[in-house]
């Protein structure tokens, strides 16, 4: 019986039983067959092609986004306020002139310095908290789910809000805040496998032959939950693009001038009608960031799971 | 099984008063209180006695813990109180916007099935380029947000379909007609994100079952694919379904702050934007309290069909 | 497959017990259906429900207990107060008062009463009702935010049925602005519950409220004034944002909604014959507050170095073009009568001259520039958010570095008050009379000016002489002086002043006009020309 959910869906497992033998699996049989099939899967798996290509782009375009434009994204003034696209200023310009262009490009790296490190950051503090629920167990165990289950029946984007207006709209703070939305949610999928394993004889033997707790941990409870922390991770990064570009868009984004899709795509909702492009061009490139994680997530998940090949 | 239940019906009340407690946290937490709009922003900056005035009549100058005390207290009596800002007790209010988010909530989850579970078995039955094609579209559908949809239908769509109301929106019970149509934009907008994670769930749970030996035997037996399908991997397939839809409520919660923002609709959501907006805690902890018992329950509720729909399930 | 039914009862009773659920919930208040009043032959028509698209429904009517637009945009139209302004806001003329003398020595107001005016509940209204009124709003025990406009009242004297005194303890220039719209009459019996059930003397009189949905007033048949008003009802649909009210507007769903951004408004004019545009009038103003108690704006030449640094009218040209309003702004707005009668950009260190700024900075010991790193502004006025990005790319020009920080609005007030951050910029709106809000904030005995450390004696002087001065002429000429002062000194640093609100609406409203303070006050003249519903 496999039990794991997908999608979206997946982070809010609550009772669920582990998926127990699906990941162990791949970590326990021979190595290299197991890698060179890994690479022929890779090869015809076309989700994980597009989306990884997709990423690399959007990275290469955050890299190199002085190669790319041809002028200042903070330069007021460059065109008449809400001009349409023109050869020069192939987007056209925002509300005070700017090239929109630039601001797009230039958005993606505000975009991916928010929710790259974000994941990062929450799938640390998921792994420390669902290591030591999911190993202590009992007390322990019981007081870290409830407390995640508190944060999680509670509306994630009005959470963000608070801590954002408390700490003041920075991009670390930011950083902050998504790290906090997805903590809870990580720290369940942390915690199922970590069950799952732990009542396996080897470990139980391991523990009787007086292996160290940290040992067991790191050599046979980790590469266990990779599998499912990898995609969640990829698929919450995506999450994490769509929270920036919420808050941003309620005004609680990265400060301005800073170029951000989610204020871009705000600021000019109200011009849609005469000037259709300064709206859409954020709003796709939202879409574009999103979709492309979703996709490497989704891949990655058919490459991991042995079931799915 | 009845042991099941009651134990996790305790493990909700602290959940419950967590969540009333963090409420309360954030919304104090959030910078400005409710004087600044209610004297307005564009004269508060110049009438500051007002503002103090305005304090000390609400008792937002009392201790924090003393008025999280004396809220909770009445809660205990079953009291939710009187909204600061509007002045009409709490309950009422709650109620008559209830059934306005239900609505939407209820027409997204049939909008998503509807539309969600025929991909999803299409996809898997058929594989190859259907199946590629509706990854990418599943991964489409999930990475727009309901905003921009929303946006879009409002923009583009609207103006054209003049047939549709948008922001005339009337109660189930007073214009059934009415009600219905100015749901199809908002439920749109939720739905379409729901319908693609929907599609792909049943797709890999219709490939799970597919695999299974019993469907083998089936094939084997010599019954169509159709009969297969119906009889043997839908059953198996609505396991996974009834979790995602229990797992979904608090992202339609979320989804129906925005959309009812967008589309005027008088439901939750607007309500405890309103709440939020005013910096009128008791409201917006009634709010918050309501959602989270639902949400809570709701997760209850769908670990029970789980366990209906499949005997091999175990209560741990 | 038996569990599967099961599964579809289950769900079957979720939908009906939803159903049910609706159908109980309570609907506030009943659908009263008006008569309308017959149509005259020529002229305007009769009858008619008026949709506005608001963006904010009111907390609650009770008019004595908010200032907040939201409420009193629909609280105008249920009561009235003794007098009211003229179209142009330049005049009192009588409304619940007919006429009115002042004594000799400025310091007693009679008033006539409206003989037979009625309340919504049937009451006709008296003297008694005008004091009880009076005394509710300057009682501290109501906690009315209207109190410190009433604090030189000394009593209220009821003479006879018709007949009111009010007596001042020194001559007020302002006291008659106190008793318009907002400074409502209200009956004593209905005050307990006039936060739901409001009760005035108003044109309308509220049918339903249907929180986060709509307003619906409707005719009162007993208005004083017998032909007005001319609708029937004037509903009020609470929309959200700045699209949702364009796409309500351009649909007919409403027939009358205002908007933000004059650009938008321009656009949808341009786009949509039909919709009629009032050229907004530049009622609201953006000022930054410079805290004069730290460095670096302690020193005068700092601030004058910030003000110089400014290009005003390429701002202005940036974000709110003239043609839609834009003025360069002193700390009295545009729509006033005492604002700068002059060229405003020959106010003291209102040219831009960025070379000056940096030789102003070096003699203050600043010779590589300052850096201020919170320049708070409201993140959710759109506008006040365009307007600080263009000002930091001009003062860098300047030699002055700012970080833009976006705050919550009611945080950024607060900080504002207690003088807490070096910039804050907050709007200002025309409200009446500069006096109330130019006292509270440079007085030296006010806390707004002592939290800035602002102990000017000659503003103290202009400013108290503006309070008292009764001569209209002689308080235009000291308010003059009041600009230019603080344009030299340079406390706060007022920008552009616009149109807070763009009202637009469909040609088949007629009879409505934009009025200076951006009330509705013209619901009750106005009519619709289209076959009624």
């Amino acid at each position: 019986m496999r039990l794991w959910i997908r999608g979206f869906a997946s982070v809010k497992m609550t009772t669920l039983p582990a998926p127990s033998a699906t990941f162990t699996r791949a970590t326990e049989a021979g190595a290299l067959q197991q890698t060179r099939a890994a690479w022929r899967v890779l090869a015809k798996n076309k989700l994980l092609l597009v989306g990884g290509g997709m990423v690399a782009v959007l990275v290469l375009l955050a890299i190199c986004a002085p190669l790319v434009v041809s002028h200042s994204p903070f330069e007021i003034g460059l065109g008449p306020s809400m001009a349409p696209p023109s050869a020069d200023l192939i987007m056209g310009t925002d509300k005070l002139g700017r090239d929109l262009f630039a601001r797009i490009v230039y958005g993606s790296r505000t975009t991916l310095l928010v929710s790259i490190p974000s994941v990062a950051l929450a799938v640390i503090a998921a792994l420390v908290l669902g290591l030591i629920a999911g190993y202590v167990g009992g007390r322990v165990d019981q007081t870290i789910m409830r407390l995640m289950d508190i944060f999680l029946a509670f509306p994630g984007l009005l959470l963000a809000m608070a801590i954002v207006a408390v700490l003041g709209p920075s991009i670390p703070n930011l950083l902050i805040t998504i790290a906090v939305l997805y903590t809870p949610s990580m720290s369940r999928i942390v915690r199922a496998p970590v069950l799952a394993v732990k009542e396996k004889e080897y470990i139980a033997a391991a523990r009787v032959t007086g292996v160290s707790d940290v040992r067991i941990i790191v050599r046979h409870i980790l590469p266990n939950i990779a599998s499912p922390i990898i995609v969640d991770a990829t698929l919450s990064t995506a999450r994490a693009i769509l929270i920036e570009a919420a808050l941003s868009y309620l005004g609680l984004g990265a400060p301005p001038p800073n170029p951000s899709w989610g204020e871009m795509l705000s600021s000019s909702r109200q011009f849609m009608t005469s000037a259709p492009w300064s709206a859409l061009f954020p709003g796709l490139a939202i879409v574009y960031a999103a979709t492309a994680f979703i996709l490497l997530g989704n891949g990655l998940r058919d490459w991991l799971d042995p079931r799915r090949r | 099984m009845s042991r099941y239940i009651i134990s996790r019906l305790v493990l909700m009340i602290p959940v419950v008063l967590g969540i009333t407690l963090l409420s309360f946290v954030v919304i104090k937490m959030l910078p400005g209180d409710l004087a600044v709009a209610i004297v307005g922003q564009e004269t508060a900056s110049s009438n500051p006695q007002a503002l103090e005035t305005i304090r000390a009549e609400l008792g937002l100058n009392r201790p924090l813990h003393e008025q999280y005390l004396s809220w909770l207290a009445g809660m205990l009596r079953g009291d939710f109180g009187k909204s600061l800002a509007l002045k009409t007790q709490i309950l009422p209010t709650i109620l008559s916007a209830l059934p306005t988010t239900i609505e939407l909530a209820l027409l997204s989850v049939a909008f998503g099935l509807l539309a969600g579970a025929p991909i999803g078995v299409l996809a898997a039955t058929r594989g190859g380029v259907f199946d590629a094609l509706t990854r990418l579209a599943v991964s489409l559908g999930v990475g727009v947000p309901s905003f921009f949809i929303a946006t879009l239908l409002l923009l583009f769509i609207a103006p054209n379909m003049r047939w549709i109301p948008v922001f005339s929106f009337a109660p189930l019970t007073e214009d059934p007609t009415r009600n219905l149509l100015s749901m199809i934009f908002p439920v749109i907008s939720i739905g379409m994100g729901l319908a693609m994670t929907i599609a792909e769930n049943v797709r890999s749970a219709v490939l799970d079952v597919l695999h299974e030996n019993y469907v083998t035997v089936a094939h084997a037996k010599g019954l169509s694919q159709r009969v297969v399908i119906g009889r043997h991997v839908l059953k198996n397939a609505a396991i996974p379904i009834i979790s995602v839809l229990g797992l979904q409520t608090g992202f339609l919660l979320s989804g129906t702050i925005i959309i009812e923002t967008i589309f005027s609709l008088p439901g939750l959501g607007k309500l405890v934007v309103t709440g939020i907006n005013l910096r009128d805690y008791p409201l917006v902890q009634g709010v918050l309290l309501f959602t989270a018992v639902a949400v809570v329950s709701i997760n209850l509720i769908t670990d029970l069909l789980y366990a209906f729909v499949d005997p091999r399930i175990r209560f741990r | 497959m038996n569990r599967i039914k099961h599964l579809y009862m289950i769900l079957g009773v979720l939908l009906v017990s939803v159903w049910l659920m609706s159908a109980c919930a309570p609907s506030a208040g009943q659908t009263g259906q008006v008569q309308p009043g017959p149509t005259t032959a020529s002229g305007p028509k009769r009858g008619g429900t008026l949709f506005i698209g608001q963006d904010f429904g009111p907390q609650h009517f009770d008019p004595h207990k908010s200032t907040a637009w939201a409420n009193t945009n629909i609280t105008e139209s249920i009561y009235d107060g003794l007098l009211q302004w003229n179209e142009k806001e330049s005049e009192l003329i009588p409304n619940l008062a007919t006429s009115w003398t002042l004594s000799p020595d400025g310091m007693v107001y009679t008033f006539k009463i409206r003989p037979g005016v009625k309340f919504h509940n049937g009451r006709v209204m008296t003297s008694d009702d005008v004091k009880f009124s009076l005394d509710r709003m300057r009682d501290a025990k109501t906690g009315s935010l209207l109190a410190s406009s009433f604090s030189l009242v000394t009593a209220v004297d009821v003479v006879d049925a018709e007949t009111v005194k009010v007596t001042l303890s020194k001559p007020q220039a302002t006291f008659l602005n106190f008793l318009t719209e907002v400074y409502s009459i209200v009956p004593k019996e209905a005050v307990a519950e006039l936060e739901t059930k409001p009760v005035g003397t108003g044109p309308f009189m509220l049918d339903k409220y249907v929180l986060n949905q709509s307003v619906r007033l409707v005719r009162n048949p007993d208005y004083w004034d017998k032909n007005k008003p001319y609708l029937a009802a004037v509903e009020f649909k609470i929309l959200g944002d700045e699209a949702s009210k364009e796409s309500a507007l351009r649909s007919k769903s409403v027939d009358m909604a205002w908007f933000r951004d004059p650009r938008q408004a321009d656009a949808l004019a341009k786009a949509v014959p039909g919709i009629m545009s009032a050229p907004g009038i530049p009622s609201r103003w953006i000022g930054i507050r410079l805290n004069t108690c730290q460095k670096p704006f302690d020193d005068v030449r700092v601030r004058r170095a910030l003000s110089l640094a400014t290009d005003r009218k390429a701002l202005i040209e940036t974000v709110i073009p003239s043609r839609y309003g834009g003025a360069i702004g002193t700390v009295v707005a545009p729509a006033d009568r005492f604002y700068w009668k002059g060229d405003a950009l020959e106010l003291p260190s209102y040219k831009n001259d960025a070379a000056q700024a940096k030789q102003l900075l070096a003699q203050a010991g600043y010779p590589d520039g300052v850096t201020i790193d919170a320049y708070k502004v409201v993140a959710a006025n759109q506008l006040d958010v365009d307007g600080a990005q263009v000002l930091k790319e001009q003062w860098a020009k300047g030699g002055i570095k700012v970080n833009i920080v976006p705050m919550e609005v009611a945080q950024i007030i607060d900080d504002w008050n207690k003088g807490n951050g070096k910039m804050i910029q907050v709007g200002g709106v025309w409200n009446s009379d500069p006096d109330g809000q130019l006292y509270n904030w440079f007085h030296s005995s006010t806390p707004t000016a002592k939290a800035y450390c602002i102990n000017d004696p000659e503003l103290d002087k202009l400013l108290e002489q503006g309070r008292t001065t009764t001569d209209i002429k002689a308080r235009s000429d000291i308010y003059q002086n009041v600009q230019k002062r603080i344009a030299d000194q340079a406390y706060v640093f007022v920008l552009y002043g616009y149109p807070l609100r763009w009202e637009m609406w469909w040609d088949h409203v007629k009879g409505y006009a934009n009025r200076p303070s951006n009330t509705r006050w013209a619901l009750r003249y106005a009519w619709l020309d289209k076959p009624g519903p």
